[in-house]
């Protein structure tokens, strides 16, 4: 296996040392920027606990250097999250394509299928430390990410629910498996880099968007009612909102609700701003269910990457070199 | 055939790819553009009491919820022709030395050739050709949709959506391919040379920006700020916010803050104060908070500068590529 790394090492030496050191350098600074923000926020809470009352229609604030350098690290953390969305990207396809196709292109495929005892056996020789090396490069960008939105000053260590769904997660390292499988077949297929290159990123950003559309039905369709009181924080993904009568527990829209009381409904109001007699209600995904739909997105990308991986054995088993 | 006949033929042959990948994608790109530009010039024509569907006038919002829902889309073009030169100047150009050096043929070819620099000349020209003739047709078509998008807009003196339409599409282009061909020419691998490439042109892209609103400082104006009177509506470009002293020395807030004015108030008109109880008594106005405009009218002059200087800074990448092949080994 340490035969099998050295040499997946020597073959794609420069997009290995680039890609994986800029994947490790995201990692990093999404871990950085986290500690460097709860740092600050721990000031700033200290400086407000500490500032004088403010005098009345001045809209200066006591504590403005740290608040400046929180909107400094904000904008930071955001050019981060978007290096970890485009981590399994990149990595999947700069590391995924080249591993067939550089082969046939170059034509010194006949010499190592030849010299290998099998052609599937070779390929899983060469693919297995390449995409070992591309998950892990993704997991600790995903992990870092996760930090990093836990770290937010609006988090506070409540749940962060479904926010920045695509910039943290284990589910970063199945997306970048996916995308190099996608990369491995298409390589496989065409047998030259640079069409390769173009038909996998197609490829890619359909199966984003297809993914992006079905967990976003999915979600939907699990969308739950939820009473929200006055004062209470609500956290998970949101799809619409309703209001519930205090009385017999029924659940109608504003529509409905205008419709059945015309335009009454709502001159009262409690308050808290809901009509008196009712509460507001949210359809929503709780955050608890988090870890269910990342289950689930893991399960579509993890099905593209077998389904890749498989189809590209079978390429590689039956063309010409 | 003729030595030009042969010269495209065998030129196209070795690019075919690339070539094709670049016409499908600004033809599907071209036929989009253009079927949006109808369809929003047909809405238009269909509600001639509507004169301007991005003003609110009464009794036309269904035009104009329908007009903004398909403007939302013709938005989503401009945005891919402004990142077509980025992409197909890569495309095109990094393989132009990388994939010869990659598969060992560049010692034959350079061989073959009267010349290391004669050879990549003819390539680049078939290259530089199809690159400059399929950017030309984005740069027209995304001028077609603009004016469709905007109506009551004169887009000939305005900055509204710079670089996502006309002749800087195809320089910028020019730019981006010397950018390929020199980064493939130093790296000799297809897919690294492409990486290097993508992580130059984000180098050298911001660098133009930055240096061309340096530039654009020398013809900026000062204008009253967003809440010191109207907007600017002339199709004028925003450089920022910069505050003119009571003496007319003009700062940025950064300066301002640096000379101690750590705390101050505005009032309705944009005038700056130490002070909340100063506020209102003219004569105690520290300056007034100013935006740095460069007018609408000049927009033309400003394009033809910035496509210049890409242009030029193109044509120097390529010279530099030149060198690097006249060194380097074949493989």
């Amino acid at each position: 296996m340490l035969r099998a790394f050295r040499l997946a090492y020597r073959m794609q030496r420069f997009e290995l040392r680039l890609l994986i050191g800029a994947a490790l350098l995201v990692a990093v600074a999404a871990l950085a920027i986290a500690w460097q923000t709860r740092v600050v926020r721990d000031e700033q809470l200290a400086c407000y606990r500490d500032a004088p009352t403010t005098v009345e229609g001045s809209l200066d604030s006591p504590c403005s250097a740290q608040d400046s350098s929180l909107v400094v690290l904000e904008q930071a953390a955001a050019f981060v999250k978007a290096g970890v969305v485009a981590t399994p990207i990149l990595l999947g396809l700069f590391l995924g394509i080249p591993l067939v196709a550089r082969e046939v292109e170059s034509r010194t495929a006949q010499l190592a299928w030849t010299i290998s005892r099998s052609r599937r056996r070779w390929l899983l020789q060469r693919a297995t430390p390449v995409l070992g090396t591309l998950v892990v490069a993704c997991l600790a960008g995903g992990i870092a990410g996760d930090v990093l939105v836990h770290a937010a000053p609006w988090v506070e260590g409540s749940d962060p629910g479904f926010s920045d769904w695509w910039a943290r997660g284990p589910q970063v390292a199945v997306r970048g498996i996916a995308v190099g499988a996608i990369g491995l077949v298409v390589g496989a297929f065409m047998g030259r880099q640079l069409p390769a290159l173009l038909l996998a990123g197609l490829c890619t950003f359909a199966l984003f968007v297809s993914a992006s559309l079905i967990l976003d039905g999915w979600m939907e369709a699990a969308a739950e009612p939820v009473v929200v009181g006055p004062d209470q924080i609500v956290s998970g993904k949101i799809y619409g909102s309703a209001v519930r009568g205090d009385a017999t527990g029924e659940v109608i829209s504003y529509e409905r609700a205008y419709e059945s009381f015309g335009e009454s409904f709502g001159e009262e109001i409690d308050e808290f701003g809901n009509p008196v007699g009712y509460s507001q209600v949210y359809f929503m995904v709780p955050s608890r269910r988090y870890g269910e739909f990342v289950l689930y997105e893991a399960a579509i990308f993890g099905l593209v990457a077998l389904a890749g991986i498989g189809a590209a054995t079978q390429i590689v088993a039956n063309r010409r070199p | 055939m003729n030595r030009i006949g042969s010269w495209f033929l065998l030129s196209f042959r070795l690019h075919r790819w690339e070539v094709l990948a670049s016409a499908a994608g600004v033809a599907l790109l071209a036929i989009a553009m253009l079927w949006f530009s109808s369809q929003l010039r047909a809405l238009a024509a269909s509600e001639p009491g509507c004169s301007d569907p991005a003003a609110y006038v009464a009794g036309c919002e269904q035009f104009a919820q329908r007009f903004s829902e398909l403007a939302d889309w013709g938005r989503q073009l401009l945005l891919v022709s402004w990142g077509a030169p980025f992409g197909m100047g890569l495309v095109l150009g990094v393989p132009l030395v990388a994939r010869e050096v990659e598969h060992r043929t560049a010692g034959m070819a350079w061989t073959l050739s009267r010349s290391r620099a004669v050879w990549l000349a003819q390539r680049v020209a078939f290259l530089a050709l199809v690159l400059i003739a399929v950017l030309a047709v984005v740069a027209v078509v995304s001028e077609i949709l603009a004016s469709a998008l905007m109506p009551n807009l004169t887009l000939d003196s305005d900055f509204t959506w710079y670089g996502r339409r006309g002749g800087l599409i195809v320089l910028r282009g020019v730019l981006s391919l010397g950018i390929g061909v020199l980064a493939g020419a130093v790296v000799g691998r297809l897919l690294p040379g492409i990486l290097v490439a993508a992580f130059a042109s984000v180098l050298v892209f911001s660098a133009l920006s930055l240096g061309m609103d340096r530039w654009l400082e020398t013809d900026a104006v000062l204008s009253p700020a967003m809440n010191g009177g109207p907007f600017d509506q002339s199709g004028g470009r925003s450089l920022g916010i910069r505050i003119e002293l009571a003496g007319g020395e003009v700062v940025t807030w950064e300066d301002l803050l640096a000379r101690g004015y750590t705390d101050w108030q505005e009032d309705m008109e944009g005038r700056l104060y130490t002070s909340v109880d100063d506020v209102g008594q003219l004569d105690r106005a520290i300056g007034w908070e100013r935006q740095l405009l460069v007018p609408g009218r000049l927009y033309p002059q400003i394009v033809l500068r910035e496509s210049a200087v890409a242009g030029a800074a193109g044509l120097v990448l390529l010279l530099a590529a030149v060198g690097v092949v006249g060194r380097r080994r074949p493989g």
